[in-house]
């Protein structure tokens, strides 16, 4: 709710909020929980820079990206994006940009935990058969 | 000597700092070193960025005495 307040601008006639939540399943398995770790002063620093490069690209009001570290239970929120640009179609872009950039270049990991007690490294996101991998600096 | 930080899944093969006593040439050795260490961990190593100083080098950056190494497996947050 803090977030959204920062959300608003007189300029900003469109503002996207994405929500990254924790899903009960992955896979045909059953998710009790996630856990997430970071480089935290590298994904911090990565973050803002991403921010920053969307604003001018974008001509964006508003952009705010915050990721939660640590334990995290289904339906809670993991990750949200909030923008804010004269029109809809740039705050979309813009949001889509900063989202799939933390998804993949920032170096955040999710641990997956398992109702049977096992636990998974990284996966869970539908779009990463269609990277091209992590190997670039 | 350089120092290593090992994150995520990479934890379950290295501690989570770890010290190299003789500093390798340059990003390829050290992950050629790493598997060396490691072999069950190759795939992952395979898949790693490093950092130095919070950002992303190359695979043929020149590792200095004192440098510490972030080692980054595939990104997964959101």
């Amino acid at each position: 709710m803090a977030l959204w307040e920062q959300a608003h601008h007189p300029a900003a006639g469109g503002v996207v909020l994405f929500s990254g939540e924790v899903r009960n399943n992955h896979q045909g398995k059953e998710v009790s929980h996630l856990s997430y770790e970071a480089a935290e002063q590298m994904a911090n620093k990565m973050i803002a820079a991403l921010l920053d490069e969307a604003k001018q690209r974008w001509e964006l009001q508003v952009a705010i990206a915050v990721h939660r570290l640590g334990k995290v239970s289904v339906m809670e929120t993991a990750v949200v994006v909030i923008t804010a640009a004269a029109h809809r179609a740039e705050a979309y872009a813009a949001n889509q940009y900063i989202i799939d950039r933390i998804k993949h270049h920032v170096p955040l990991w999710k641990c997956e935990h398992f109702v049977d007690g096992e636990r998974a490294w990284g996966g869970h996101c539908s779009c990463k058969q269609k990277s091209t991998g992590n190997i670039e600096p | 000597m350089i120092t290593l930080e090992f994150f995520a899944g990479l934890k379950d093969y290295f501690p989570p700092v770890m010290e190299v006593r003789e500093t390798p040439e340059d990003i390829n050795s050290l992950r050629r070193y790493l598997i060396d260490q490691q072999s069950f961990a190759k795939t992952l190593l395979e898949q790693c960025r490093f950092a130095v100083d919070d950002t992303f080098v190359h695979e043929d950056y020149p590792l200095r005495q004192g440098d510490l190494v972030l080692v980054i497996p595939p990104s997964s947050g959101g």
